[in-house]
């Protein structure tokens, strides 16, 4: 179980991660598996190699290491999360029983910066140097599956969506 | 400003939206009928599409088609002029000459990274349409995180395809995959929207 604050690295390919078991109770992905996870420096520490991994790689090593918080927060329930994409679609969907509070608290221990819209319907996390791209979660009246949070590269290309709250998605249920 | 695109004055805004209320029935939402014609083809597709760099060339090849003079988005929810007339100083309405399209479009959406952008809180529901009138995109994310789009004209499928238009069978398994809890309401919204829109069956 990770403690709150570290931060794991994944490998950069983000997209299609493979689908958890479906046990709550059996542990972290980083159990799971073993070998897609590996310790690594925060996102202030890996922007200072930034120039050695290639903005693309740190980019992904950032994305991936708060999905893998929203995952795996210690001393929760939160266990699991599954690539919930729907067959044919082109935006990547995942699905954890994380909640929304959990990765509000994982982004700012990762000294994401938070802005509140006026009414308070959207809550935007942003890195100072926008390397970590743009989070923005949704409470949840504002997302068909609840709560929901959308990330949005730098780049424009290949945003991808976590929705909270839900058992891990089991492709063919 | 540093986005011109984005409406400032009064009457140009009175104007599209007077221009938006004849392309759409704004007081309507999915899976009713949001369109004021009966258009000749209907497309859907993924809402998280709008929000990609690629559209903007979607939107200007929709553009050269139509040979429109410009490409409007307009925010329903929040409201315009309610939301982003108070809060933000400007209406929340964008108008892209469609030559700048590519260049600015994703700009204009994103607002780098501002809350208050169309793609962080606004866009919850809008919609887009060209000068020609004769196409409307109904984009609706907070429900059913889908675009509806009539055209006057059936469109080249290497156009659409660029948007990865859904088949009915895709559209079912979209949402019910969205509503995975909720069987149900997907199952109403496809009836309904199948009533509203017999071409999307």
């Amino acid at each position: 179980m990770m403690a709150s604050g570290e931060i794991r690295l994944l490998p950069t390919t983000m997209r299609r991660m493979p689908v958890l078991a479906q046990s709550q109770t059996s542990g972290t992905a980083q159990n799971q598996y073993p070998d897609a996870i590996y310790s690594g420096p925060g996102p202030l520490e890996a922007a200072a190699v930034a120039g050695e991994l290639g903005v693309e790689a740190l980019i992904s090593n950032i994305v991936s290491a708060v999905v893998n918080f929203v995952s795996g927060l210690e001393g929760g329930s939160v266990t699991a999360y599954s690539d919930s994409t729907a067959e044919g679609a082109n935006v990547t969907n995942f699905l954890t029983d994380a909640t929304a509070e959990d990765a509000d608290a994982a982004l700012k221990g990762n000294g994401f910066t938070v802005t509140v819209s006026a009414d308070g319907n959207a809550t935007i996390y942003t890195t100072a140097e926008g390397e970590g791209g743009t989070y923005v979660i949704r409470p949840s009246n504002s997302a068909p599956g609840g709560a929901a949070m959308d990330y949005y590269p730098i780049n424009g290309n290949e945003p991808f969506k976590i929705n909270f709250g839900g058992p891990p998605y089991t492709p063919g249920q | 400003m540093q986005y011109p695109e984005l409406i400032t004055d009064d009457n140009a805004f009175s104007a599209l939206r007077a221009e938006c209320g004849e392309v759409f029935d704004t007081n309507q939402r999915l899976p009713h009928q949001v369109f004021r014609q009966k258009f000749a083809k209907y497309y859907v597709f993924e809402y998280g599409r709008i929000l990609r760099k690629d559209f903007s060339t979607f939107l200007t090849n929709v553009a050269r088609n139509f040979e429109e003079g410009a490409v409007n988005y307009m925010t329903l929810d929040p409201d315009p002029v309610e939301y982003y007339h108070r809060n933000c100083g400007f209406y929340g309405l964008a108008s892209f000459e469609p030559n700048t399209l590519i260049a600015n479009y994703i700009k204009v959406m994103h607002r780098d990274g501002n809350v208050e952008s169309f793609r962080a809180r606004g866009g919850d529901v809008g919609v887009m349409w060209g000068s020609s009138r004769k196409w409307g995109i109904f984009c609706d994310r907070v429900s059913w995180e889908l675009c509806l789009m009539g055209s006057s004209l059936k469109l080249d499928e290497s156009l659409m395809g660029t948007v990865d238009c859904m088949g009915a069978g895709q559209l079912n398994n979209y949402l019910e995959n969205l509503y995975r809890n909720k069987h149900g309401v997907a199952l109403k919204f496809l009836r309904t929207l199948g009533e509203n829109y017999p071409t999307l069956r």
